[in-house]
Order: C-alpha cells, then structure tokens, then sequence
C-alpha cells in the first residue's frame, strides 16, 4: 500500500512538473485588427448586485444599454467575498472581456500584473471616453504612463458628513446651529440636560467625525500641511491637529456628551438609536437622511409628503473663522480587461464609448442613467434642471449598477433628479453642497495612482489608528499614550505608506 | 529486532489484507484533497508569489524568491507574545470552563425520564449551533446593551461589548451558548448506548442517582471523554477566529486580540496574491497542534489506557 | 435562581449516605433514594428547562424580527406589525429555493459517502493487528492539522476537472477525521466474540461489517452523520472557491444567505426593501435551519438506549 502511494505521488509530481519549460510570465497583447461592424457578445463581471443573476441580465436598464451600444451582453456578479474568487478566475483565465472593480480590488490586481494596458486600445477606439473623463480621474488609473482601466468617477464629488440634529428639538430648546467646538458642547450639554437623551451617537468606524474634526483644521485622511516650510502629506493622525481633537472628543465623551458605546457601534444601531428618539444627533452620510425621515415617521400615510425642516445639519465647524468641509472625490469603481483578453480588448473600448456618448444626435449615457424623457424624466429648460416623474422612476432605481464609466461633463445634472425623489434629501444635499467648491478640502490621495505600498499596509495602519482613536477616547481619556501609538502605527507600515505617498506628490 | 519487526508486521500483513480496501477509500480521499494541496505549505516560504500571470502554479512557485520573512514577522512584533498569550488564556478558559459542560448536559438530558422533554432538550440545546456568528454577536449586543434588558433586569450600567476585563469571560459564555448543546451529542448517544443492566443492579445494590451516574455513567463514557479531550487540546492555538473577529472591538483588543485575527489585520490591506503569511501561521498552528496532540495522547494512554490511537 | 441554590444545598449532603447504600439496602435508605431521586429529578427538570429558555430567547429575538414591519424601533422578542412581507420575500424568491435544493442535495449525498468511507475506515483500523495502524492513524491526523490553502486546493481542483461542478462540494468534505476517530472508538468498543463467531461461520469482512456492526453501530453512525450533514450544510467556503461566478446555479444556500447578508442595500432605491432588509435576512436564516430541525427527530430515534450488546466502552 505504501508503495502504491510512493508511486502515486510520483506519478502525481510528473503531471505537475511537465510543462516547466521556462519561467516566463504570459505575454499580454491587444489587437487592434478588430472589425466593429461585426459585434460580439460580451461577458461582463460585475459586482454583487444583491439580486439573482438572471434578474440582473433582465432588468430593463440592462436593455437600454443593448439597445443604445448594439452589443449583447452577459452579465456575471462576484460573490460579496470577492477576493478568492477573483483571484481564481485569473489564474483559471476566464474569459470575461471585461470585469467592475472596486478601486480597491483594482489597485491590488494592478500591484499583481493581471491587467491589460488599455492606453492603446483607448487611443483606438475611445474618442468619448477620452473626452469626458477628466484628466484628474485618469491619473487614479494610470500607473508609468500605462492606463489599466476606465475609472467611474461618482456622480458629483460630494460634501456628506454632517452631523443631522433634531430641529424640532432645538427650536424646543432655543439651540441655534454651534459654530465653534466650545459652541457645539454647550449644544449637546443642553440635550443631556434638558431631553435626557443620548446627545450625539455616531458609528465604530468614524475615528474621525468630519463636521467636528473641522473645527481643528482636520479635513482629510490624507492632508496637505505646510511643515517647516515645505509641504507635506500627513495622515490625520500625525498632525499637531489631531492631538486636540483627541482631547476635545474624550472630554465630551468623559461628560456623557457622546453615546459610551460608539466603539461597538454598527451605522445601523447609531441609526436605530436615532430614528427611536433615543439620540438628539447622529454623524452620518446624507444618503441615510431618507431612511431617516421614514424611521422617525412610523405613519405609513405620512411617507411620501413633506416633512418640512425636520433635521438641522451642522456641515462643519469652523476653524479660525473659516469653515472648510471634506469633500468626496476620486473613482469608486474601475472597469478592467483582464491582461489575456486582449484580443476582443477594442470592442470593450467600443461599448464603453458608445454608452458614455452624450450628444445631440444620441443621447446614450442620458438614456442610461435618466430614461426617457417625459417617461422617466421631464426637463426643465429654463432652470436647467432634471426631475423624475415618480411613477415610473423607480425603474431606475439599479441603472447606476450598469455604468462602466460615467460621463463626468453630464452626470452630476442627471444625478439630481435622483436626490429629489426626497424632500428632505433634497434640502439636506443643497444646503451640505452650497459654495462646495470654495468650503470643500479633497483628500490629498483621491485622485492618486494606485500606489503599492500604501495599497499593502492601508487596511492596518487605517484598522490601527481608527482603534488607537477609541482607546484614547475611553481607556486613556486623552492623548497621554499619543505619541507611543504614532511610533507603533509608523513601524506598522504608516512610514512605508507616508514615504511612497510624498514621493508620489513631489513628482506630481 | 528489525527482522523480528518485519516478521510480525508479515504475519500482520498476511492476516489482515483483506482489510486494506477499506481504508482505501478514504487514504484516497485525503491524498487527493488534503496531502496533494499540502505541498502548498511551501507557501509560506515564498515571497510575493504571483500564481496570476505565470502558465501554471509551479512555474509561478519556482519564480518567486525563498524567504523566512514571514516567519520573522510573526515573531518579530513585540505585540505578538501579548496575542499569543491571550490565544492562550482564551483557549484554556474555553477548556476548562466549557469542556466538562457538555457531558453534565448530555447527564442531564438523558436523566429526565419524559422522552418528550427529553428530545425537545436535546433539539433546543442543539440549535445554537445554526447561527452564524455575526448573527449571534448582533442579538447579544442588543441584548447586552447598555440599555438593553440584561442591564435594565439587574439595574446595572456595564458596557459589556466594550470593557476589556470582561471581554474574555464573555467570549467564554457566548462561545459555551453556542456549543454545549451541539458537543452533548456525541456523550447523549454514548450515554444511551450504556447497557441499562447495569442501571439495574446497581439500584438493586441502592445506588442513588449521583452514585450511578458517578460510578456508572461516567466510567462508561470516559473513552469518549478523553478523546475529545485530546482533539480539543489539538485545537489550543485556535481561540476562535469568526466568534472573535464579530466580537471585538477597538476598546477590547488589549485583552480579546488573538493571533487569527490579529494576522487577518495585519495583512487586511495586503494584496489578495499574498498568500505567505497566512501560510506561515496555518502551518505553525499545525505543527504547534500536531505536539499537543502526540503528548495528550500519550499521557492519556499511560494514565488511562485510552487514546485516539 | 436562588430556589435553585437551596436545594442544590439540599441534595448536596448526600454523598456519604450513597456510599453506603453499596451495603445491602435497608428499607429506611429505600425510601431516602426515592426522595433523593425525586429531588434530582425535579431540580434537573428545572435546569434542563431553564438552559432551553436561554438557547430559545435569541431564537425568538430572530422569529420575532423575521414578522416584523419597520418602525425605527429596536425589536426584541415581540414583532412590530406583524408582516408575512420578510417570509413571502423568501418563498417566492427562486434563487434561494434552487440553492435549498443544492444544498440538500450536496449533503445528502456527501453523508452517504462521507459517513460510508469513514465508517470503512474505522472498521479495519479498529482491527489492533492491522498493518501500520499507527502510521495510518497519524497519517489522518495530520489531514484534521494542515492545509494547503486556498490556492493549492484550487489547482488540485483543477487538475482534476471538478472546478464548478457539484461534486467540487462534496469531495473535498468526505474525509471527516474527527468523525473518524469517534467510529473507531466505537467500534472498538464491541465486543470482539461477536464478530469472531461471525468468521468463524465463514463471513466475509464485508459482511461481518454490513450485517452486524454496522446495526450495533447504529447510535454511533446517526451522530456522526449528523454532524457530518451539518458540515456540508454550513460550508460555503468550498463554493466561494471552486465555482467561478458562471456557475451561480450551484450556490449553496450558505452562499446565497452569506451573500445576501453582506450586499448592501441602496439608499436611494426602494426604501421599504431597504428597511425590511434586515428582517427578510432573519427569514431566511429560520427557513434554512428547518431541514436541519425535522431530521433531528429521525436522527434521534437511533440514540436508543441499549442497542449494543452487553457492556460497551465509548
């Protein structure tokens, strides 16, 4: 018996060694010798949609896009644990022509080789494309003059943290919007006081509440600061800023002025605590304002009407008398070419340039995003302006799902008819983007290249100094053990990702 | 010695051939599914291997550079002798708290004489085991809340998900929830497979019941009991990976924080291709396992006569 | 609580007087066994029933979410506007029905051939004589301590052409070396006459095994098989990495429900879905453990007292 294992395994070995005869990467080639009349079906992977995949290749919006491009599509999703599965299908080389990324999933598929240069083929067959993607979204996909794949930029760069208040209970309570952080702490002493409520909740994952941090000249993760004379990228948690904020957060965490158990937190549970009235504010996205209206207003009927000036929301404090505002930019989503399906590479350039034209003649990427007019949406030529028609909206609802790149000139318009399917979301997005251009701060890596380094130690040193933040804010009660945690997050991989990061920007 | 060896294993050999074909089968299955994917513990001596761009593993295996970093990096945090003593404690409080537990419920179960109830026991003790952590870990951290029922029953203010003296002995209740009902099942069918004759006599000597079970029951049983003693001892460096990840949080790392979850956080980030030090630590526990494993066994058969084999 | 307590304390002092009733009763410690014994059994009862209410109240937590409408409102072990919404959601959503039945399916078959081969196993290594018993013995230990990882098993897969087929879900379960060991044990827990009889009436081992351990093993099998059902109930992972997303049809409802749980919902689409999300999850997870619940009662018929023939180890 042993005997017939020896000679299995052998057996076995042999299978495996055969084909070493050389230890070359696979080439990866396009070929632009393509003939665009003659169209084939595509397979696509996208992300997990939430629905069974047929339901996703029979969605209306998935009958646009056929329609507007003339290319019959099959779509595929990933499983929500992506990562094994798509690093299996590379090395089982599955023949997807194309496959939606997120930017994360992206820049360590970049770091491994798997993807296909698209310079080429854009230069090919890409004029749209070219066009109405901006030079700024291109460089989060560009590495060494190379780019590896369509970068969709989101609908338009966001201000979205507020902190939303319970207006009827500041009018209650004649509380006025705070301005300062001394300001904001009599606020919030007010509804402890007075309410008995949890003054403020927000989530485990929220080290930094951008509306207060502001109020500290903090506004990104990664920040540009003036530094003996010469400017640098800091994390947040290396700035002298920080160390401030730390110690107005613990103090209003040691007065009961913070919910003692955000370090447990999921968003829904700070939300719960919320929408049940047992917290007077929350620090979360504007995109749950509406979940929020309809947790507080129990009433069915009341739903869809108005709910006037229900949530005050506090964008940002300020800093020196000036207000500033993190502001979203950068791509969430990347559509790539797998680097061994470069022979049909043009024709996913073809598609995607055909759905992102936008122009008199065909007003494809409109079709796809908005509908049609006076079915899905009406135009309002005086103003500008996009509105659903509710009724038929709702068929919408999954069209972003389908983009592979969005048409940056367009979108922004187009997504405001989306934001006013609710009031209150409406108002809340107006009043949070007012003068974005001038208030908003970007993050100083939104529109970087994928960087490796970063890219391999981004989830510890982030994971490290969101924890750190929760023990300062309850174990520590203050900043005392700061600067032994900024020496541990450095050795951690913080120095590794701060050196790549300011190189990056120096050559910029 | 040696020919007498090989004599004897002859004469084995020549008696018991007959039997092989049924180990076959299964020696089959582990070679294909477990001993052949094996030889990718090699992993964990490769840097940056990139399975993605070469024809085939091995081609990819041979390009990537030797390395012992990831070993380095398990040992050369000084962070790391704290997590792996917590593994520790955990792992032992888990076995000393929870371990005899099943059998006293398999004792229980079996002991009350309504067959009903006793099935409807036995089926609702079992059902833990069907959540998933994270589903557990939410409905314990509602009702552990601060405002929650087991706070609000007791009139007390504990933080209980968040305060790092306790996080250990939560960890221990909530991982004994789970599996109490679902490891009483291997002792509930020993237990009814003890001949009930002997029940007998031994109420007709006028045992009482803690008698019986005492000199009867457990005696019976131990086999079992040691066996699954000396397999959970082989899982001492494995504290439980998806019940910690789900429970933990910032403020309870110092005391919660394992080298499962710890590795997972320090290669979040990492590209998905990395697969070395993960490797590393899988093969670490291993060989650390496989030891206890040989030395529990061996006390156990010395002292008792009994092992797994 | 304290109820218990005392009469915990109660029983407690009993120790020396079953030491002893090892002499020849007398009438009088008669009867203090029969009161000591209806002692035990009511607190027993009291425990036992206590230890369920304490595993059922999450269950309840969960059901009670499952027929919930949202209000903003935490639910706790009573539903808010009772709704049939969550549970319709899940009858009439066929993806999860078809990965119901490839679940059921996978671990039908992978028990069968699971328990069978382990059973096979412990059969001759039961055998104190059988050749390198040790060797083996260690040989499958060693599989219940290391693994390759997820890459290599992939190219094992691979080459073996079993990627994105149903059988990629059931083979690589079918070595279980816990059950394994808890077989051999039992095995070797009876009695060796029987079987030598057996032989001696010119059986096979074949037969020996079929016709007489297997029927005395029988506590032993439907515990095992139990646990091995459960194991490829409960397995996902296997899927996550041998089938490619081309072969969804094949998801196990591990899968599907993990999936489901971990998408997110959007904000901006149909809010009611959006808010009944988490509940429509708890439906789920109630439906999938009702396989799991009506076996129970069937497996449990095996674990009947006295099966095996006189004294037994294990």
């Amino acid at each position: 018996m042993k005997k017939s294992l020896c000679v299995f395994s052998v057996v076995m070995a042999g299978a495996l060694l055969c084909p070493l005869a050389a230890c070359k990467k696979e080439a990866s080639t396009y070929d632009p010798d393509i003939d665009l009349s003659n169209k084939p079906d595509l397979r696509v992977l996208m992300p997990y949609s939430g629905y069974d995949i047929a339901t996703v290749n029979a969605d209306p919006n998935a009958a646009v896009v056929e329609k507007v491009t003339g290319y019959k599509v099959n779509y595929e999703q990933l499983p929500t644990d992506a990562t094994s599965t798509l690093n299996t299908l590379f090395m089982n080389r599955d023949s997807y022509n194309a496959i939606k990324l997120t930017s994360a999933q992206f820049a360590s598929l970049v770091a491994e080789d798997a993807l296909l240069d698209l310079s080429d083929a854009i230069e090919d067959f890409g004029p749209v494309i070219k066009e109405v993607i901006s030079e700024e979204s291109w460089g989060t996909v560009t590495v060494d003059g190379k780019i590896y794949g369509i970068p969709e930029r989101s609908s338009s760069d966001n201000i979205q943290y507020p902190i939303v208040f319970r207006q009827d209970w500041m009018d209650e309570l004649n509380l006025t919007m705070p301005e300062t952080p001394e300001e904001l702490k009599t606020v919030l002493q007010k509804f402890k006081d007075e309410k008995n409520v949890i003054p403020l909740t927000f989530d485990r994952f929220t080290p930094i509440v951008w509306s207060i941090a502001a109020g500290f000249g903090i506004y990104a993760d990664w920040q540009e600061y003036e530094i003996d004379g010469k400017t640098k990228v800091c994390y947040y948690m290396e700035t002298p800023n920080y160390k401030e904020y730390v110690d107005y957060m613990a103090d209003l965490y040691d007065k009961g002025l913070i919910d003692q158990e955000v370090s447990t937190l999921e968003s829904s549970q700070s939300q719960l605590k919320f929408t049940s009235e047992k917290a007077a504010a929350i620090s979360t996205s504007i995109w749950s304002v509406s979940s929020l209206v309809k947790g507080l207003v129990t009433d069915p009927v009341l739903q869809n009407t108005t709910q006037e000036n229900m949530f005050g929301y506090l964008r940002a404090l300020k800093y020196n008398g000036v207000e500033h505002a993190n502001r979203l930019g950068g791509c969430p989503y990347v559509t790539v070419v797998p680097f061994y399906m470069g022979a049909q590479a043009g024709y996913v350039i073809d598609w995607i340039n055909s759905k992102l034209t936008d122009a008199e003649e065909s007003h494809n990427f409109r079709e796809i995003v908005l509908g049609e007019e006076n079915t899905h949406f009406t135009y309002n030529s005086r103003t500008d302006e996009y509105n659903p028609v509710n009724e038929h909206f709702a068929e919408k609802d999954t069209a972003s799902y389908y983009l592979t790149g969005s048409n940056e000139k367009v979108y922004t318009k187009y997504w405001l008819a989306r934001v006013k399917k609710q009031p209150e979301l409406e108002r809340a997005w107006g009043l949070m983007m007012k003068n974005a251009d001038t208030v908003g701060v970007y993050d100083a890596l939104d529109f970087a290249p994928p960087l490796t380094d970063y890219a391999s130690v981004r989830g510890t040193i982030e994971t490290y100094a969101q924890d750190q933040f929760f023990v300062m804010l309850r174990t520590d009660k203050g900043t005392s053990k700061l600067a032994d945690y900024l020496k541990k997050w450095n050795s951690d991989g913080g120095e590794l990702a701060s050196k790549e990061i300011n190189k990056w920007f120096e050559n910029k | 010695m040696k020919d007498a060896f090989d004599k004897t294993l002859k004469a084995k050999w020549k008696k018991n051939k007959s039997l092989v074909p049924f180990v076959l089968p299964a020696i089959v299955f582990g070679v294909l599914f477990s001993y052949l994917p094996m030889v990718g513990l090699l992993i964990a001596f490769k840097d940056n291997i990139n399975f993605i761009r070469y024809d085939n593993p091995i081609q990819a295996f041979l390009a990537a550079d030797w390395t012992v970093k990831h070993f380095q990096k398990i040992f050369s945090d000084p962070e790391i002798l704290k997590y792996i003593a917590n593994t520790l404690i955990i792992s032992v409080l888990k076995i000393v708290i929870l371990f005899p537990l099943p059998v006293v419920l398999a004792v229980m179960i079996t002991e009350a004489q309504n067959r009903g109830f006793s099935k409807a026991t036995q089926m609702a003790v079992f059902l833990p085991h069907f959540l998933s952590w994270v589903v557990i870990t939410g409905i314990f951290k509602s009702i552990l809340a601060l405002d929650g029922p087991v706070n609000r029953l007791f009139g007390t203010e504990i933080f209980w998900f968040g305060e790092d003296k306790l996080f250990r002995w939560l960890v221990v209740f909530m991982s004994g929830w789970k599996e109490i009902g679902y490891s009483s099942i291997v002792y509930v069918s020993a237990i009814l497979a003890i001949d009930p004759n002997l029940y007998e006599a031994a109420k007709l000597d006028g045992a009482g019941k803690f008698r019986q079970i005492w000199s009867i029951t457990i005696p019976s049983i131990l086999p079992t009991i040691i066996t699954m003693l000396i397999i959970r001892v082989g899982y001492l460096m494995d504290a439980g990976f998806d019940q910690i990840y789900t429970m933990i949080s910032s403020t309870t790392r110092n005391s919660g924080e394992i080298i499962g979850t710890y590795v997972y956080r320090i290669s979040l980030g990492e590209n998905a291709g990395q697969y070395g030090l993960s490797t590393a630590v899988g093969l670490f526990n291993g060989v650390v396992a496989l030891l206890l494993i040989l030395i529990t066994n061996k006390i156990a058969k010395k002292a008792t006569g009994t092992g797994i084999y | 609580m304290e109820e218990i307590m005392k009469t915990e304390e109660m029983v407690a002092p009993e120790e020396p007087i079953a030491e002893k009733a090892l002499t020849p009763p007398t009438a009088p410690k008669k009867t203090m066994h029969i009161h000591e014994n209806r002692v035990f059994h009511i607190v027993n009862y009291i425990l036992l029933t206590l230890i369920v209410l304490l595993c059922l109240v999450p269950f309840v937590n969960i059901i009670a979410k499952a027929l919930s409408t949202y209000t903003g409102k935490a639910v706790f072990l009573l539903p808010h506007e009772i709704t049939w919404y969550n549970f319709s959601y899940v009858f009439t959503n066929w993806p999860y029905f078809r990965s119901f039945l490839v679940s059921a399916g996978v671990t039908l078959c992978g028990t069968a051939l699971s328990v069978g081969v382990m059973f096979a196993a412990a059969y001759a290594l039961s055998k104190q004589d059988f050749p390198l018993r040790k060797g083996v013995m260690v040989f499958f230990i060693i599989i219940m301590l290391f693994s390759g990882g997820i890459v290599p098993n992939f190219f094992v897969m691979k080459m073996l052409g079993l990627l994105n087929t149903p059988l990629a879900l059931v083979f690589p379960s079918v070595v279980q070396v816990y059950n394994l060991i808890l077989l051999k044990n039992y095995v070797e827990g009876v009695p060796r006459e029987i079987e030598e009889s057996a032989h001696i009436d010119g059986a096979t081992n074949l037969q020996v095994m079929v016709k007489i351990l297997i029927p005395v093993s029988l506590p032993a099998i439907a515990s095992v098989a139990l646990f091995t059902a459960v194991t490829y109930w409960n397995n996902y992972f296997n899927a996550l990495i041998y089938l490619s997303p081309s072969s969804e049809q094949f998801y196990p409802l591990a899968l599907f429900i993990n999936n489901y749980i971990n998408s997110a919902a959007n904000e901006l689409g149909d809010l009611t879905y959006y808010h009944q999300k988490s509940f429509i999850e708890m439906a789920m997870i109630i439906v999938s453990i009702i396989p799991i619940l009506a076996v129970y009662p069937f497996v449990a018929k095996f674990f009947v007292r006295g099966v095996t023939v006189g004294s037994v180890k294990g």
